[in-house]
């Protein structure tokens, strides 16, 4: 029981992460920009890892989040630039994607102390970072969720408007709104994590709802109770990596809300027939 | 008084793609700008809209910018998500007026289990606030059957005959037939 309670402030952080990462992710998929975040994603583990090489004897956390997110942003810009041009932008984000990924290899094989560090920037969790980490975290959730309930009006609308005319949204408020916690979290928790917890919820539950309220309200809870329980596990069992264990335990939930949500609607189909 | 005026415009990048444009739109008049694929119709409206310098000519709009709204055309019919019509409109200032036209099971309706009709019908209300005095519209007919095309081009009719009429500014490669409004067409030739 102890463990539990050593563990209590990560229970909290994860709870708050996945309902955060969850929404994003909704706005996320519905403009059209899944393959983006992943692409800058990408873009922001590799500024992370280069601020590991350009001060490898003590780099501050603020200074390594700058890194990311100053990476992160630059390549937003990037695509801008790259999108003026009419290239196929799918095949480029892919192309930039699997180029990051070999680079940052590289960069351990010349580096071998970068290892621990590309680890734990792909397959971090909640109980790797430290404290200071942790209440960055909380921090950054807390802001995120006040900055969302300000601008929802606007981020949805935005979001409505990108989808339905594919409008590319530009480097703006929503754009920093959206992606302020997607960095923090990739610093901290790890690209498995956040990424898992932005995508999964929208990809398979993300159409079925009577209305985006609930869609919103449903995806919450099922994050955070994924991410919760998925962290349980794997302090109960020792063994299981947490990040792992926890979007197993998310894409559980997912599956078995899919089917009970299927399930009605046949239900009611036939009650109507 | 005119809200548009445009004096021997030609619309273009480099070189003009069609032949110069003359002509003014009032309050509750329809101008319908028409022409087949590469005339100029998207380069018109980006023109006007003041995204693109006219090759020639002038144009002159008497409207504040949040008093003229633009609806592109619809591309994506495959969204992913759950908005329902209700939950669209409360994101846009929408005219009280305009806002009661649409029955209510319709506001129940999620948008991706509506109409093509149905959906560009809440798109040209999504840019009908209280403000708008003329509505530009980048062919709004596009993929729609006859019938659903005509109860569009009623509605569009509504708005242009209100007690507070709209300038409709419609680009559109077909041909439509407005009774009861005063309407203007334009056809993009080279």
């Amino acid at each position: 029981m102890s463990i539990f309670v050593f563990y209590g402030f990560a229970f909290v952080v994860s709870a708050l992460s996945a309902s955060t990462l969850s929404i994003v992710g909704k706005h996320t998929r519905a403009r059209g920009t899944i393959l983006e975040v992943f692409f800058l994603a990408q873009l922001g583990l590799f500024g992370g890892l280069v601020s590991k090489i350009a001060f490898p004897h003590h780099a501050p956390i603020a200074l390594t989040l700058v890194f990311v997110a100053f990476s992160y942003v630059a390549g937003k810009v990037l695509l801008q630039r790259a999108r003026s041009y009419q290239l196929d932008m799918d095949l480029l984000m892919i192309g930039g994607y699997l180029v990051l990924l070999s680079l940052q290899y590289l960069m351990v094989g010349l580096f071998p102390q970068l290892d621990s560090h590309m680890t734990s920037n792909f397959f971090g969790s909640v109980v790797t970072a430290d404290m200071l980490e942790c209440v960055l975290l909380l921090v950054c959730y807390v802001l995120t969720a006040i900055l969302f309930r300000s601008f929802s009006r606007r981020i949805s609308r935005n979001t409505v408007e990108s989808s339905i005319f594919g409008n590319q949204r530009r480097l703006d408020l929503d754009f920093l709104i959206l992606s302020f916690p997607v960095v923090m979290s990739l610093y901290s928790l790890g690209f498995l994590y956040t990424m898992s917890f932005l995508l999964l919820p929208t990809l398979i539950v993300g159409r079925l709802f009577s209305s985006e309220r609930v869609a919103a309200y449903v995806f919450v809870v099922i994050s955070c109770v994924g991410s919760v329980m998925g962290l349980y596990f794997s302090i109960a069992f020792e063994s299981v990596s947490t990040a792992s264990m926890q979007v197993f335990t998310l894409f559980l939930i997912l599956v078995l809300t899919l089917a009970a949500l299927l399930s009605l609607r046949r239900l009611r189909f036939k009650k109507k027939s | 008084m005119p809200l548009l005026e445009c004096d021997k415009l030609t619309v273009g990048y480099d070189s003009p793609l069609c032949s110069p444009l003359s002509f003014e739109l009032r309050r509750g008049q329809i101008l319908q700008v028409k022409g087949p694929n590469g005339s100029g119709k998207t380069t018109f409206l980006k023109t006007v809209l003041n995204i693109l310098e006219p090759v020639s000519g002038r144009y002159h709009w008497r409207v504040a910018a949040d008093e003229l709204s633009y609806l592109p055309q619809i591309q994506n019919q495959n969204v992913h998500f759950s908005y329902n019509f209700k939950e669209i409109l409360d994101l846009y200032d929408v005219a009280q007026k305009a806002r009661s036209s649409i029955p209510s099971d319709l506001l129940r309706k999620r948008w991706v289990d509506a109409s093509g009709g149905e959906r560009q019908r809440l798109m040209m209300l999504s840019r009908v606030s209280p403000k708008t005095k003329a509505l530009i519209l980048d062919e709004p007919f596009n993929h729609l059957d006859q019938g659903t095309k005509q109860s569009l081009i009623e509605f569009l009719q509504g708005l242009a005959m209100q007690e507070d009429p709209l300038a409709i500014v419609l680009v559109s490669h077909q041909p439509s037939v407005f009774t009861g409004c005063e309407t203007k067409v334009v056809e993009l030739a080279p």
